[in-house]
């Protein structure tokens, strides 16, 4: 019985621990923002909106409480940086301006990390619902009161990185 | 191309004279051991009778000399069947390692038909990867008793330079350890546990072992090391198997150390779940993480494990675990792969050799195609490309 008790409350923690990932993940990408802005100021002058759009985002990310509030501003910023991505197409110029190539590896290099921490999330979730739920554990998990977690949809699919194709640009 | 399928059409002809041996000898040595032994029951039969009828005070003359003539019968057939036994094996491993042409297809043939494939790609018949790389793949961690066994490892068609901008090296690998096997020390404990049992036997008067005579104990040294120096061992034979002691291949197929596609510190394993050759050898640490992906024929054929779960879902994204299931079913569930610091090291078991233009199975010979080693040298492209490490769209550059 301890030793079930023990393994759930390990699985609890992992999932709290991948939390605090995307957390981390999140708020990196938010004070990368700044940078995005030069670069999308300097380079990208006809797209004026996109770049206040991300000015606004950055603000609402940091008045944000919930990390619900957050996952759903990264989604936001998620097709706004797709956006800025279809530009540069536009641009054949910038194609191979070193800054836009920098932005477009931070672009994909934080999304893969957020997804990864996302998956990572969801992997815990999954190790920790099993472990409740099969016999004789979910008997020791009725006892100490433990509740099943929430899954997490994953925001940055696969799909969408691949569009961006740095490969033709090195 | 021309040069190419003469060379082809050369080692056909060839290779039709070219017959497995004949297995009317195994047949027949087969029989005379069964009449060997037929006969020795008889030999023995009647050696009792014999007894029995020399108690009740009978004539045994005939009944003896049948048993003499059965023992002897069946010695000599022993001694037949031995010597038919050992030159059919002699024939048999001298018919698996024929070759048709080889130094030509390897030397001038397969060049030619690589340079084509592929450019500029570095190739050695008898290359290996670099040892640091195998060793760092962490697939062939030494167990206690292959510590204690001489080990090495011999490499056959060695590729390496660029594919799709990605650096790679690929070999034929094969593993090998000398030394005393499981079986061996198995004897040697039970014969030690025999000994040290009847030492303390006082009333057996053991023989003195000659310990501490040094002039005999270095006479034999000098012997056996001058044995050792003439007894050259062939590294290179395929599939051997030792019984107590001897040269042993633990693994034959190939390896690639390429670089991956995207920039990462730490080690991921992925190890088959299918055991094969020493089970030690793909173990993975079971102190690393344990790491589940999002596709469940990929949990099912695999362990994987990472030292940093972040980092193992990073690089482990759903294209590449797609992509691995990929691999496995058109490689075999044996593959297995290493992810460490931004190098990817993948190794797979098989049967057959690649990149020649002969298969020689036991009992026949097949000769290769022009497309067959063509299918060899695509495969090689396949693995990065089916891996996707060419599309660099991470922070690698």
């Amino acid at each position: 019985m301890i030793w079930t008790y023990n393994k759930i409350v390990k699985n609890k923690n992992q999932i709290r621990y991948t939390i605090q990932n995307i957390d981390v993940q999140l708020k990196k990408r938010f004070e990368a923002l700044p940078n995005i802005a030069t670069t999308v100021k300097k380079y990208l002058t006809h797209e004026k909106d996109v770049h206040s759009d991300i000015a606004r985002l950055r603000s609402q990310y940091q008045a944000s409480s919930t990390r619900e509030e957050g996952l759903g501003l990264e989604q936001q910023l998620s097709e706004l940086l797709s956006t800025i991505m279809v530009s540069v197409e536009n641009y054949p110029e910038l194609k191979s301006n070193e800054s836009v190539i920098l932005l477009q590896r931070s672009i994909n290099e934080f999304a893969a990390q957020i997804s990864a921490s996302q998956r990572a999330y969801n992997s815990a979730v999954l190790t920790y619902n099993d472990s409740i739920s099969v016999f004789p554990s979910n008997i020791v998990a009725g006892i100490f009161g433990f509740k099943k977690e929430e899954y997490m949809s994953i925001i940055t699919n696969e799909q969408e990185r691949k569009n961006i194709d740095l490969n033709t640009y090195l | 191309m021309n040069q190419i399928s003469e060379h082809f059409e050369a080692v056909k002809k060839q290779a039709s004279t070219i017959k497995p041996p004949s297995k009317l000898r195994l047949i027949g040595s087969s029989l005379l051991v069964l009449a060997s032994v037929l006969a020795f029951i008889i030999a023995i039969v009647c050696f009792f009778i014999g007894i029995i009828v020399w108690i009740i005070q009978y004539d045994t003359d005939v009944i003896f000399l049948i048993a003499k003539s059965s023992f002897k019968g069946s010695i000599g057939g022993w001694i037949f069947a031995i010597l038919i036994f050992r030159s059919y094996f002699k024939d048999t491993t001298k018919f698996k390692n024929t070759s048709v042409l080889r130094q030509d297809f390897k030397m001038d043939i397969l060049p030619q038909m690589i340079a084509s494939t592929y450019g500029d790609l570095k190739y050695q018949f008898d290359g290996i990867v670099h040892e640091d790389h195998i060793l760092e793949s962490g697939f062939f961690p030494p167990s206690f008793l292959t510590s204690l066994k001489e080990r090495w490892f011999f490499g056959d068609d060695y590729f390496s330079g660029k594919i799709e901008n990605v650096d790679f090296e690929f070999c034929e690998l094969y593993y090998k350890t000398k030394g005393v096997t499981i079986s061996g020390w198995a004897i040697i404990i039970i014969m030690f546990t025999i000994s040290i049992s009847l030492l303390f036997r006082s009333d057996i008067d053991l023989p003195s072992l000659g310990i501490g005579d040094d002039e005999s104990f270095f006479d034999t040294l000098g012997e056996s090391k001058q044995k050792r120096v003439e007894q050259k061992t062939d590294r290179t034979k395929v599939n051997q198997k030792a019984f107590l002691y001897g040269t042993k291949t633990n693994f034959r197929g190939f390896f690639m150390y390429a670089d991956f596609h995207k920039d990462f510190e730490g080690i991921i394993n992925i190890r088959t779940k299918k055991k094969f050759g020493i089970p030690k050898m793909f173990n993975v640490s079971k102190t690393m993480n344990k790491i589940r992906v999002e596709n469940a024929s990929v949990n099912k054929k695999y362990t994987i494990r990472a030292t940093n779960t972040q980092m193992a879902y990073y690089v482990l994204s759903p294209t590449i675990v797609e992509a691995i299931d990929k691999l496995s079913t058109r490689l075999g569930k044996h593959l297995s792969m290493t992810l460490k610091d931004g190098k990817l090291y993948l190794i797979a078991p098989m049967n057959k050799d690649f990149f020649e233009n002969v298969t020689i199975d036991k009992n026949s010979i097949s000769v290769n195609t022009i497309e067959d080693i063509q299918n060899d040298l695509n495969a090689i492209r396949d693995l990065i490309t089916t891996l996707n490490i060419s599309n660099r769209i991470w922070t690698k550059a």
